[in-house]
């Protein structure tokens, strides 16, 4: 039953959206850091149990439903949220900070959503709010790439919203609640379909190395711990066991360090990781034995950390150096040493490297698919591990950092603002204490296994050794070879643009065909006609009705006026104005309905 | 630049060092592995002293190989390709 003891994490940065537009004055800096501290008291004292259930349109949408597995993943989001809303302090603009609350709020919203119609509503705040985290970095390319971005999520968010309308016709409940793997009907696919776009699954995954590298310094460090996160979730939820996801897994984690291995942009580079990842955590919610959906759980709360500061870390050299291309950066140790030192703690965590996070979580995962006798999956994550310390570990801070440019190579640097410091600190700090203390994480696993995992053996140990340090071997022999360019390699986003030209050109034709005979058709009888109309109200006018009307036309006038400025053409504002409408017409409906 | 950017500098010049370390380092592990072995082999092959060093090796210069040499020369387009730079 619903009581009043649980305060929704998403309420704080929900009133922080609201507010911060009419502060003044540059303090309500430190107002940014609110919310995330509520949502941490929130989510360390709540018990938990259903809360919050709120009769809309005739169902119950449940708000909150609290228990170990929305607890693990709403703590990381809370603390994560902290972490970034730190870093983001120096931002001015004000805009960035409430697209960031907003998608944060979602975030939430996903997690404690206790029905499919909730998850939706929650899941298309999420694509807002992301959406305007990439317009907001002000460049011709990332206007574009969030166009793309909105889209892309746009469809996605179709197939989710088709599939549970279809499954509501065919069972009457909107009921989120794990869908047995055989007992999977078409609806559920569709279902399935929506998440995997943002659980950014292979090949659906191209949105995120497109969007990702352009969002806005801070946008990039939220965006890459919420959306793929939230899917991982969602994914637990409803579809542990499913046999497709273990093969789509294991495909993702190969395919992303693959790419990650040629590309040259350090924020794609790491973006492709966030699909490598990611295939980690799909993999094991695939296998769907406890202990696999265990180590994707924890990997998903290792990795919201140390991805964040490895975007942090790139963010930080985008922010100082003016670009994150590895061809145009080298050399950067002696001027970013301390850059350098917190970028590789996450960049040692997500290698799975002992003491670091990585290795409690990772190790995990892989050795519960080998338990699982699933050899294949296991040895392509395996490979996976390879690959990631190649790209993320050695590649891309040798280039960065060291490489062979010499040291007083002329680049202006921005002075880094001490927030951001800060904000890296408390991630590293945190993988750090993770991977010493494996309980701090493990502790609050939602699964019950018989036998707890113990990754602190000397065998592990040892094994992550060699493994890395081979495969830093195999770096150091080919670093000639391994040496970034300047280039664009063409992903699955390819097909997508044909997609949407093919669509482009199937509405343009028909359409621009039938606007030229209107426009004919207009010329012959319309023109006429309006002249004649036009005579007539003439006539009607002069007969005395001029003081009448001269009020109503002058509201005429203005009420244009507005609509012209609302019309200005600049789609950004369009998507703002529509969410800001679809948010009252979901008040009134609430209120009066 | 800072005393621990120039630590870092000076750390740097002697790079030498620091590989003649990392050998050694990898031929200690390696050692290491003939006392510590995994009791559960999964792929068979593991169960061999020495296997996960040649795995990490083998799949790192595959993967980084191939990747470079064949994949990219047939998938890299100029930066601007799509025009929306």
């Amino acid at each position: 039953m619903a009581t009043s003891s649980f305060i929704h994490p998403a309420l704080g940065f929900l009133a922080l959206a609201l507010i911060l537009p009419f502060l003044p004055g540059r303090q309500w800096k430190w107002l940014l850091l609110l919310p995330p501290i509520i949502a941490i008291w929130s989510i360390f004292t709540v018990e938990p149990g259903v809360y919050g259930t709120i009769p809309y349109l005739g169902q119950q949408l449940i708000w909150g439903r609290v228990d170990k597995l929305s607890i693990v993943f709403a703590q990381v989001f809370a603390i994560m949220s902290l972490i970034g809303m730190v870093y983001a302090m120096h931002v001015e603009d004000k805009g960035q900070h409430i697209a960031a609350s907003l998608y944060v709020a979602g975030g939430f919203g996903c997690v404690f959503a206790g029905d499919l119609l909730t998850v939706f509503l929650f899941w298309e705040l999420m694509s807002i709010g992301s959406t305007f985290l990439v317009f907001l970095n002000r460049t011709r390319e990332s206007v574009l790439a969030g166009f793309r971005y909105f889209l892309y999520h746009t469809v996605g968010g179709l197939f989710l919203l088709a599939g549970l309308l279809l499954r509501y016709k065919a069972t009457g409940s909107f009921a989120f609640d794990l869908v047995a793997p055989t007992a999977g009907q078409y609806y559920d696919w569709l279902i399935l379909i929506g998440f995997c776009v943002n659980a950014a699954v292979v090949p659906l995954h191209a949105w995120l190395p497109d969007a990702y590298p352009r969002g806005t310094v801070t946008g990039s460090v939220f965006m890459c711990a919420f959306t793929t996160k939230t899917a991982v979730y969602v994914l637990a939820r409803g579809f542990a066991g499913w046999e497709v996801l273990a093969v789509a897994g294991t495909c993702m984690a190969v395919y992303g360090v693959l790419y990650a291995c040629i590309e040259n942009n350090a924020r794609r580079i790491l973006s492709y990781h966030i699909v490598s990842q990611v295939g980690y955590m799909v993999a094991g919610i695939g296998i769907g034995t406890a202990m696999t959906l265990n180590g994707a759980v924890a990997h998903a709360y290792a990795h919201i950390l140390y991805k964040g500061l490895l975007f942090m870390g790139a963010g930080c050299l985008l922010y100082s150096a003016g670009t994150a291309k590895l061809d145009k950066l080298g050399g950067l140790v002696a001027r970013l040493p301390w850059v350098m030192i917190l970028y590789m703690v996450a960049a040692l965590s997500i290698s799975g490297m002992p003491i670091f996070n990585g290795f409690i979580s990772k190790t995990m995962t892989i050795t519960g698919a080998a338990e699982a006798h699933r050899t294949i999956l296991a040895l392509g994550l395996e490979i996976a591990a390879v690959g990631t310390f190649i790209s993320v570990g050695i590649k891309l801070p040798y280039f960065a950092f060291w490489g062979r440019k010499p040291t007083n190579w002329e680049i202006k640097l921005k002075p880094i603002p001490a927030n951001m410091y800060v904000g890296m600190a408390l991630a590293a700090g945190l993988c750090i204490a993770q991977g010493l203390y494996p309980q701090m994480l493990y502790h609050y696993l939602p699964f019950h296994v018989e036998e707890q995992y113990v990754p602190w053996t000397a065998w592990h140990v040892l094994q992550a050794l060699l493994l890395l340090s081979f495969s830093g071997l195999a770096f150091y022999v080919l670093r000639e070879v391994i040496t970034p360019h300047a280039k664009l390699n063409l992903d699955f986003d390819y097909f997508y643009r044909l997609i949407g030209k093919g669509v482009l050109r199937l509405v343009c034709k028909p359409i621009a065909w039938i606007d030229d005979r209107w426009t004919e058709a207009y010329r012959a009888g319309g023109l006429r006609g309006l002249l004649l109309l036009a005579a007539g109200t003439v006539w009607f006018d002069k007969k005395g009705i001029d003081t009448v009307v001269d009020g109503s036309a002058y509201t005429v006038r203005n009420v244009g006026r507005v609509g012209a400025k609302v019309q200005n053409g600049s789609l950004q504002d369009y998507l703002a104005l529509a969410a800001v409408l679809a948010l009252c017409v979901f008040g009134l409906v609430w209120y009066f309905g | 630049m800072n005393g621990l950017g120039a630590l870092f500098e000076r750390l740097k010049a002697q790079y030498k060092v620091w590989r003649n370390i990392f050998f050694v380092i990898l031929a200690v592990l390696v050692g290491l592995n003939f006392v510590i072995n995994t009791h559960e082999p999964h792929f068979g092959l593991d169960k061999y002293p020495g296997f996960f060093a040649g795995f990490g090796l083998i799949i790192g210069l595959v993967m980084v190989l191939v990747m470079k040499k064949i994949v990219q020369p047939l998938i890299a387009r100029k930066e601007d390709f799509y025009g929306d730079i």
